[in-house]
């Protein structure tokens, strides 16, 4: 009962929509529902947690701590959307941290074993990893116009 | 290049100037600060006759005229419906800005115009439409959503995604529960947040990833700083929305207005004549190459 509705849950979300059923089933049984209220750290920078997380409800910053200039909000995430995928790829820490803005809920998937899910049903892998690079290259377009400052008045 | 889906010489015909280098004098009437180094100007033409036969398209501009320091094309950014009480919102940033901004209210400026091609409201009756803007690139957007506001029920969904800077680079802000109840959606992002903001924060482009377009029934209209329209393009591109149903406000110097002096040349066109306002199809060609 409890894998149904972490199937339901996973097919009405963004990141997770229209994968096959087997997959979503596979995904269910590495996942749990967590939810933080609002202000929490969901992880911090640096952190080795090893979780990903979908989001269901709310929105959460991600954050760059900068010596001098504290927490710096580079991102802010909604439902739907993957935070904490540089726990996939070596050295597998948490490269930003998170804080929830609002009460939020989230799907926790544990990183060891969906990626040695992927490793074993390369079917699962090949989507999975799709989708994590679609959200790496929406991130670094993002980052890319932040870089350039679009709208910093012209000399 | 002709953009015949977006020519309003009628409404050029409708108010002709004899000459079309000579400005008509018009009264400040009210200034309102908007952001750091932004404010809406409110002007008055001084003849009553050129007052009541003056309109304006959403999109169009007029060249503001200060005697002896120069003149600058500014998009009009008040409500058609109500033209003889122009407002132009406006960037302190050169000349003619910096001398704009030493004016107060009772003071005298030249204007001429309404120049330049507009949205093509007629095109969109029916449609849902998705306004893409950021800074002060919410101006020339201004008239189109009073408009559209006025006219609700013709169209779908109306969404404004706008981004800033800063929460402080924002204009308008003060309007915008005001546009909410009157069914436009509003989305704001700022590039930097402050510790006040509690809202998004990350570009305006990927506002397009909090919403979803049916791509059948969708036109999107952007302004803004040219990278940010490039980018806009892209994701309304990926969204399958066709070429001719995005559209897009150009800015390049401007001098004399009316396409005679060739300053704003884009490619085979005058930004001020044939544009401000183009549909992606007719620029696609020349938009974001170098040196164009």
């Amino acid at each position: 009962m409890r894998s149904e509705n972490l199937i339901k849950a996973l097919q009405s979300l963004s990141f997770t929509r229209e994968l096959e059923h087997r997959h979503l089933e596979k995904l269910a049984s590495l996942a749990q529902e967590v939810a933080f209220s609002e202000g929490d750290m969901i992880f911090r920078e640096g952190d080795m947690d090893d979780k990903v997380y979908i989001i269901q409800e709310g929105k959460a910053a991600v954050e760059i701590r900068v010596p001098g200039r504290g927490r710096i909000t580079i991102l802010t995430v909604g439902p739907g959307e993957l935070i904490g995928w540089s726990s996939l790829f070596p050295p597998r820490h948490k490269t930003a941290s998170v804080r929830s803005i609002t009460d939020t809920r989230a799907i926790a998937v544990d990183g060891t074993k969906l990626r040695a899910a992927c490793e074993e049903d390369h079917d699962l892998g090949y989507t999975i990893i799709w989708r994590v690079a679609e959200v790496i290259a929406q991130r670094l377009k993002a980052t890319r116009l932040q870089l350039v400052d679009m709208f910093a008045p012209s000399s | 290049m002709t953009p015949k889906d977006v020519n309003v010489s009628a409404v050029q015909e409708h108010f002709k100037s004899p000459d079309p280098m000579i400005p008509y004098s018009a009264r400040v009437t009210d200034i309102k600060p908007e952001a750091y180094a932004i404010a809406t100007y409110g002007l008055m033409f001084v003849d009553e006759k050129i007052r009541a036969g003056y309109q304006f398209m959403p999109g169009q501009f007029n060249m503001i005229y200060l005697p002896g320091i120069g003149e600058v094309p500014i998009s009009i950014s008040s409500d058609p419906g109500d033209p003889e009480r122009l407002g132009h919102t406006i960037r302190y940033a050169g000349n003619v800005t910096r001398a704009i901004s030493r004016l107060q209210v009772g003071d005298i400026v030249g204007i001429r115009g309404p120049y330049g091609s507009a949205w093509p409201v007629e095109r969109m009756r029916g449609q849902d439409l998705c306004i893409v803007t950021g800074g002060i690139g919410l101006a020339p957007l201004r008239p189109l959503i009073y408009t559209l506001i006025r006219r609700r029920s013709e169209f779908g969904r109306v969404i404004l995604l706008y981004g800033a800077r800063t929460p402080n680079d924002m204009v308008y802000v003060d309007e915008f529960p005001d546009w909410e109840t009157k069914g436009i959606q509003v989305h704001t992002t700022v590039d930097r947040a402050d510790e006040h903001w509690k809202g998004h924060v990350g570009v305006v482009p990927m506002l397009f990833y909090h919403i979803r377009l049916d791509p059948k029934q969708t036109t999107v209209v952007t302004c803004g700083p040219e990278i940010m329209m490039r980018f806009v393009i892209y994701e309304a591109l990926a969204r399958r929305i066709p070429k001719d149903r995005i559209y897009i406000s150009m800015e390049r110097t401007m001098k004399c207005g009316v396409g005679f002096c060739g300053h704003c040349q884009f490619g085979p066109v005058f930004v001020c004549k044939e544009g401000p306002v183009f549909s992606y199809a007719q620029v696609e060609p020349f938009f974001g190459l170098e040196d164009f």
